[in-house]
């Protein structure tokens, strides 16, 4: 099963955190593997933030690494003056539940409680089968750009990473730039306008919990209701299932491809997305079952439905 | 006595086969400024391993930043030096980890610690990195007589499998010459005696006991040469000499004790000849030659692999016949997790007292650890679970005034145990930019 690592810029857009949820929505259904999530955004919210969304899904941030599954703590950019809060960081990381204590527990309250992005990147990287990692990049590429220049990064990055999805073309040019050394796409800007994550729906479709925590960064980023653009959302789905018929190839430009909306294919990329970003937490299981060759076809088998979690 | 010419520092005791190097001498620097050590202040690098991880409850400090409180019961011994060293939190060794090779931990953890790669899983064409004591030997190590010393106190067996496919290479050895050879340690007391102070060669263990059996001491082969220096020495420099000789003396005595008790202790295991069946005395020999090999400058850098990692060595010694390893996976059962910790306790009284001698020994206006930057650690942080991230690690000494000791410093998570000896490293001179999985160089340990 492909991991996946996610690097991001959570706090920034509201969007992020509901790729992060399409991610553990594939993840719980054993298309992937979340191995590593890190962030751009130099706030200790961002990282915390992280950390609550994959223990609200996985119990723990991160996938296998090593013996015994063990996880991997969340990474952040730090080498400079710490970014501003923000309302969907604060608001989450601050709600209590009814006994007074956070509703969102997370170990993130120093600097030292994260990771060094690049170190953490390219450690996670030497743990995963050769052409069996997956890069999805939802903010700035500050990360994987210093990462890349660490000795004998790029020779791993060809053997482990089958390939890079960046939500932003900016992003992707830069790595394209830059020697990254496995194929790059990039998601056309107008995908993330054509299809929009309607406010209803984060509403509606995750009512099965009482305290979700995409749910509340959601609302507490902007005014309700407002609907969001998908761009990270499509990157994240296009990096664990290319083969879904939603979307179309551009020829490559300067080492990019750019994804972009098959015809008529509006409809069910939302329903994917809504479905995906509003799937129950699915408890991990020790072994998996192996990936379907063709993803587009892979249906999980029926199996006990998730008890909802309490978050 | 202020001569008005300086002492060559390289000046050597000759005699018969030997050839015994001086401490630094007040002679040694020019007249009129016999306060300073002559040219630049040597700083030391050394390396010293325990196995199997540690109890990492009783190691880590409480507190950040200075040490306020009362230190962690297995930090303890260090009380009177707790101004000379520093805790270093949340360093990881990656190459440590599995990474798709299985079980193996032990074999893994020892091959990367000074290697910083991820070492071949193999019993018979072993592959590792070469080791960064084994770099700022190749830089610098031509300065003094020995370029590094390789030491320990159990099993230097170099084949076989040590742990679940790994060669007994990974987990006996800390120094790797090259990615394919490692230096093993060496273990006898007496061997080490004559790589440092005779110039003939090794000789055979029945060979050596036959000698021993006649022989006085090795300074009775120089008795012309301190008899004339001593002619040209000061009061301050002959009560130094005399101090160093003394200390070679005791050195052979503690072996003629050890050699004579050897004959009636039984070790439980396969002892070579000379080597003491008393681990603390063991220890004791092991170090002071180490402290004798850094006084008179004969090496500046020596990796020191306490046990073989994974060892079962038992301690007896401190009433503990279970073995080290199969202690450590004590899954959270209390009685033997307090064990786990006894062993931690006893390697850190050794320690603790080899680094009060080191601070003891004058070097111009410091002392010889105040010129060194000594790693205590362990390339494994919690034996029961195998963990690669967090390893306990300790810099003992102000690496010639430069770091400030007292402290627990956090850094943040995965930063590569690398970046410690790329640090170390650029402090001994050596140019290099970058070191196994190194990120970068550290901060905070610096003065300041």
């Amino acid at each position: 099963m492909v991991g996946v690592i996610f690097d991001c810029d959570m706090g920034s857009r509201p969007e992020t955190a509901l790729a992060l949820a399409v991610l553990y929505g594939l993840d719980g259904m054993n298309e992937c593997r979340v191995v590593v999530v890190s962030s751009t955004r130099s706030n200790l919210g961002s990282a915390a933030y992280c950390e609550v969304v994959g223990r609200f899904y996985a119990g723990a941030v991160s996938g296998a690494f090593g013996s015994f599954s063990r996880t991997l703590p969340v990474g952040l950019l730090a080498d400079g003056a710490m970014k501003d809060d923000t309302p969907m960081l604060t608001v989450p990381l601050s709600r209590k539940n009814a006994e007074g204590k956070p509703q969102y527990e997370h170990g993130i309250h120093k600097l030292v409680d994260t990771a060094v992005a690049p170190a953490l990147v390219r450690n996670a990287l030497t743990a995963q089968f050769d052409q069996n990692a997956i890069v999805v990049l939802a903010g700035p590429p500050t990360n994987l750009l210093q990462m890349l220049k660490l000795r004998d990064v790029p020779e791993l990055v060809k053997a482990k990473v089958k390939h890079l999805v960046a939500a932003d073309p900016k992003g992707a040019m830069a790595l394209a730039a830059a020697g990254w050394p496995t194929p790059i796409y990039s998601i056309s800007p107008s995908l993330g306008t054509q299809v929009v994550f309607p406010a209803e729906a984060v509403d509606k479709e995750f009512a099965w919990s009482t305290a979700h925590p995409v749910v509340d960064a959601y609302k507490a980023a902007k005014a309700m209701p407002y609907d969001s653009p998908t761009s990270e959302l499509a990157a994240v789905l296009y990096a664990v299932r290319s083969a879904d018929k939603a979307f179309a190839l551009s020829e490559p430009v300067n080492g990019v491809r750019q994804v972009m909306l098959a015809p008529e294919a509006k409809d069910t990329l939302l329903k994917t997305f809504i479905e995906l970003a509003s799937a129950k937490p699915v408890p991990k299981q020790r072994f998996r079952r192996p990936v379907a060759a063709d993803p587009a076809k892979a249906k999980p088998e029926p199996s006990k439905p998730a008890e909802p979690v309490k978050p | 006595m202020i001569t008005q010419k300086a002492l060559s520092r390289r000046t050597l005791l000759r005699g018969f086969g030997t050839a015994i190097a001086l401490p630094a001498l007040d002679a040694m620097a020019p007249a009129m400024n016999s306060s300073k050590i002559p040219g630049k202040t040597p700083v030391r690098m050394a390396f010293v391993y325990v196995p199997n991880g540690l109890d990492m409850r009783h190691w880590t400090p409480t507190e950040e930043g200075t040490f306020t409180g009362e230190l962690p019961r297995i930090l303890r011994p260090l009380e009177p030096l707790r101004n000379e060293f520093n805790i270093l939190s949340n360093l990881t060794q990656n190459g440590g980890r599995a990474l798709l090779d299985g079980a193996g931990d032990h074999g893994r953890c020892c091959g990367s610690y000074l290697t910083g790669v991820h070492v071949k899983k193999t019993m018979v064409d072993i592959k590792a990195g070469i080791s960064c004591d084994q770099i700022a030997a190749n830089q610098v190590g031509s300065a003094t007589l020995f370029p590094s010393l390789q030491v320990g106190l159990e099993d230097a067996r170099q084949a076989g499998d040590c742990d679940s496919g790994y060669s007994c290479a990974y987990t006996n050895n800390l120094s790797w010459k090259s990615e394919t050879q490692p230096l093993p340690p060496l273990l006898d007391p007496r061997a080490m005696f004559e790589r440092l102070f005779g110039k003939g060669p090794v000789l055979s263990p029945e060979a050596r006991a036959r000698q021993a059996k006649y022989r006085k001491s090795v300074l009775d082969h120089v008795t012309a040469d301190t008899k004339k220096l001593q002619g040209d020495l000061g009061p301050t420099d002959r009560r130094k000499l005399d101090e160093y000789l003394s200390s070679i003396r005791e050195i052979e005595k503690q072996f003629e004790k050890a050699e004579g008790e050897n004959a009636r202790i039984d070790p439980g295991m396969p002892k070579p000849y000379g080597v003491p069946a008393d681990f603390a005395e063991h220890f004791r020999l092991m170090s002071d030659m180490i402290t004798v090999a850094f006084q008179a400058d004969m090496s500046r850098i020596v990796t020191f692999l306490v046990t073989r990692e994974g060892t079962s060595r038992p301690y007896r010694e401190i009433g503990i016949a279970d073995g080290h390893h199969p202690l450590t996976h004590h899954q959270g059962k209390m009685e033997l997790l307090d064990k786990v910790t006894k062993i931690n306790e006893y390697h850190m009284q050794q320690f603790a007292a080899w680094m009060m001698r080191l601070k003891s020994i004058k070097e111009g206006d410091a002392s010889i650890l105040d010129n060194s930057m000594i790693v205590y650690g362990a390339g494994l942080s919690d034996g029961n679970r195998h963990t690669h991230e967090d390893l306990p690690v300790m810099v003992m000494g102000r690496g010639g005034n430069h770091f400030k000791g007292g402290r627990r410093i956090t850094y943040r998570k995965e930063t590569p145990i690398s970046n410690l000896y790329l640090t170390m490293m650029d402090r001994l001179g050596v140019q290099t930019d970058d070191f196994g999985d190194s990120t970068g160089r550290i901060d905070g340990l610096n003065l300041g």
